[in-house]
């Protein structure tokens, strides 16, 4: 038992990677399925329209399921018709595109991850630029291959041209190869740009980095525990508001947060340096309700960062 | 259960080794699954472009991720452009220490990239293709200068007889490529070996302490992992019951962000001093309060392990 649970905790710590490693996983076989079962390329005039939409739709789709995954999405927008002044809050206009801005970052990794995929396969770039009609293009692809390419271009992918063997296996090798080499710069790119980005982050970050990863730990701790204290409290107050409904008795008082304090505590954490505070709960119960109203923050709040529901 | 047991106590003391090794191990895994599936020779002037992508694009990624996987990285990072004072020390001094330290970091993390380049060269796959497109395979090859020469040393990957019959006279692609591979791996194992050499013969410390050391810095990392989980779960307890009981907090104590940034300095090697870590140097000074804790230490290369014993930092 201790040996698996050693294994377990081994595996536990380093979920973050397992987690992106399982994702990539899951885009190429995703990838594969379609590229295998669902993609038919027309070869006709209609290709560039059909490729696009192949290469660029589950992707969409993905960066709105990164967006409905997010638990930040929902603690920024719930309520924001009722009460406007929670994702504009006075003094501070930016603080909604701030954390816009983080939330699209983290939703645009499983799109980027199909993009790439998609174009190292090659497959739909293929498809899709053979029927691009752009001159300056075509010269480009057939610049020394017979008439025929020009007209002929987009039945190549489906190897329904005129042309000989030789010259369509080329032009499909080389379309396969812009893809791959398109597929290789998205990648370094969004490598670069992410390295990046967490670096400058973690330079500017007033918390030093022993005091992150306890957050971080802290941050996990909350969360098991809320779900429990959520647990216990709403069977408590169900059974007994039950209990009294069958047996006609009297409720014995349960006290639950009032409707403020749920408010305040479904704020998005702000980091302030001269607190000590690891979440919003734990500022309002050292500082009650005042300390929330006076929130003057903004540093890049990495405790929120990467909640998933 | 007990064979299983020893197993996990192996695992756990050859760490470092079994990590070089898996990576070693999916880098050639990764390679192998590329050049059959992914990689075609496109056979035109793009072959040489086309191959260093697929050669120099992975290697950079990993390059990149294997400076994210360290933990000294993150350390060395956090908060320095922070607008905080006191987790700065004077701007040039830091510059200097900084390139000091980024040397070596630098030579670990080129350790992946440079394994996938040669187990992509000993595949032959991206190097033939790569060399029939370059410049100077078309001055070997084509002595006569024909005009159809460099066409078909384009098609040469694509075409097997075409190539026996170009390369009769050299080596032939594929064997020029597996040598340099070789040579690689080769000249890899030989720098590291004498680069752990001279950094363990310029070390202060002894043999068996260093042995000590690495086992204390492991198990205080563990110990902090639980001691952090133990300490967060307390204080969550606290919040939360004060939150939906309406009570007002008891006071409980965590370090301050002060005593917080005293832990995550660096380490540095002082030889009047005995502390095996910043944690036990700031337990050691009174709370970081005596003039010693702020002394100026060397920053050794053979303690490297001391900053890099936490894995989990960027939550990779």
């Amino acid at each position: 038992m201790d040996a698996f649970q050693t294994i377990l905790k081994f595996f536990m710590n380093r979920k973050t990677a397992i987690g992106y490693s399982f994702m990539a996983l899951l885009t190429m076989g995703g990838e594969r399925v379609f590229s295998l079962v669902a993609f038919r390329c027309p070869c006709s005039k209609e290709n560039f329209r059909y490729g696009l939409v192949f290469l660029f739709s589950p992707a969409l789709v993905l960066l709105v399921i990164g967006y409905f995954l997010n638990s930040k999405t929902w603690k920024l927008f719930t309520g924001c018709w009722v009460n406007p002044r929670k994702m504009f809050p006075t003094g501070n206009v930016c603080h909604f595109f701030y954390v816009f801005g983080q939330i699209t970052l983290n939703a645009l990794v499983a799109p980027v991850m199909w993009l790439s995929v998609a174009l190292l396969n090659g497959t739909f770039y293929e498809c899709a630029m053979s029927g691009l009609e752009n001159p300056a293009y075509l010269q480009a692809v057939c610049h020394s291959k017979s008439e025929r390419c020009w007209e002929e271009l987009h039945k190549v992918a489906c190897d329904k041209s005129s042309l000989p063997f030789s010259e369509s296996d080329e032009l499909k090798r080389t379309l396969q190869a812009q893809s791959q080499i398109l597929g290789w710069c998205v990648i370094v790119t969004t490598a670069l740009l992410s390295l990046l980005t967490t670096c400058c982050a973690s330079c500017q970050s007033k918390v030093s980095h022993l005091q992150l990863m306890f957050w971080r730990v802290y941050e996990g701790t909350e969360k098991e525990q809320l779900e429990q204290i959520f647990q216990l409290y709403a069977t408590k107050l169900s059974e007994r508001n039950l209990k009294c409904f069958f047996e006609n008795k009297e409720p014995e008082p349960i006290s639950l947060p009032a409707f403020q304090a749920w408010e305040d505590a479904s704020q998005l954490y702000s980091f302030s340096s001269s607190k000590q505070h690891y979440s919003t709960i734990h500022k309002l119960v050292e500082e009650g309700q005042k300390g929330i109203s006076e929130e003057r923050e903004t540093m890049l709040d990495l405790a929120d960062r990467r909640e998933i529901p | 259960m007990d064979r299983l047991h020893k197993a996990l106590d192996f695992c756990m003391r050859h760490q470092t080794i079994l990590r070089y090794s898996i990576v070693s191990l999916l880098t050639a895994a990764g390679e192998q699954i590329f050049s059959s599936v992914v990689f075609k020779c496109p056979c035109n002037s793009g072959n040489m472009l086309y191959s260093s992508s697929f050669l120099l694009a992975p290697a950079f990624i990993l390059w990149l991720l294997s400076y994210m996987v360290n933990a000294r990285t993150w350390r060395l990072l956090t908060g320095r452009c922070s607008p905080e004072k006191h987790l700065q020390g004077s701007p040039c001094g830091a510059c200097a220490r900084l390139c000091q330290l980024l040397v070596p970091m630098t030579a670990k993390a080129l350790v992946a990239p440079l394994t996938w380049i040669a187990v992509a060269l000993l595949g032959a796959n991206f190097y033939e293709c790569a060399a029939s497109g370059s410049s100077l395979t078309k001055r070997l090859f084509c002595k006569d200068n024909a005009p159809d020469c460099q066409k078909q040393l384009f098609k040469m990957p694509c075409d097997e007889k075409l190539s026996a019959e170009i390369s009769s006279e050299w080596l032939s692609l594929q064997a020029q490529s597996q040598l340099i591979g070789w040579f690689l791996i080769a000249s890899i194992l030989t720098v590291a070996l004498i680069s752990t050499c001279v950094s363990r013969c310029c070390s202060p410390v002894s043999y068996l302490q260093l042995k000590f050391w690495k086992i204390y810095s492991q198990k205080e990392h563990e110990l902090f992992e639980i001691k952090a989980k133990e300490h967060a779960t307390k204080l969550a307890e606290r919040n939360i019951n004060c939150f939906f009981e309406a009570t007002d907090p008891a006071p409980f104590h965590t370090p301050s962000n002060e005593d917080w940034q005293k832990i995550s300095f660096l380490y540095t090697f002082n030889s009047q001093e005995q502390y095996y870590s910043m944690i036990h140097k700031y337990v050691s000074t009174n709370r970081g309060n005596n003039a010693k804790f702020k002394e100026e230490g060397q920053d050794l290369t053979v303690l490297a392990f001391v900053d890099e014993a936490q894995t989990d930092v960027s939550g990779l």
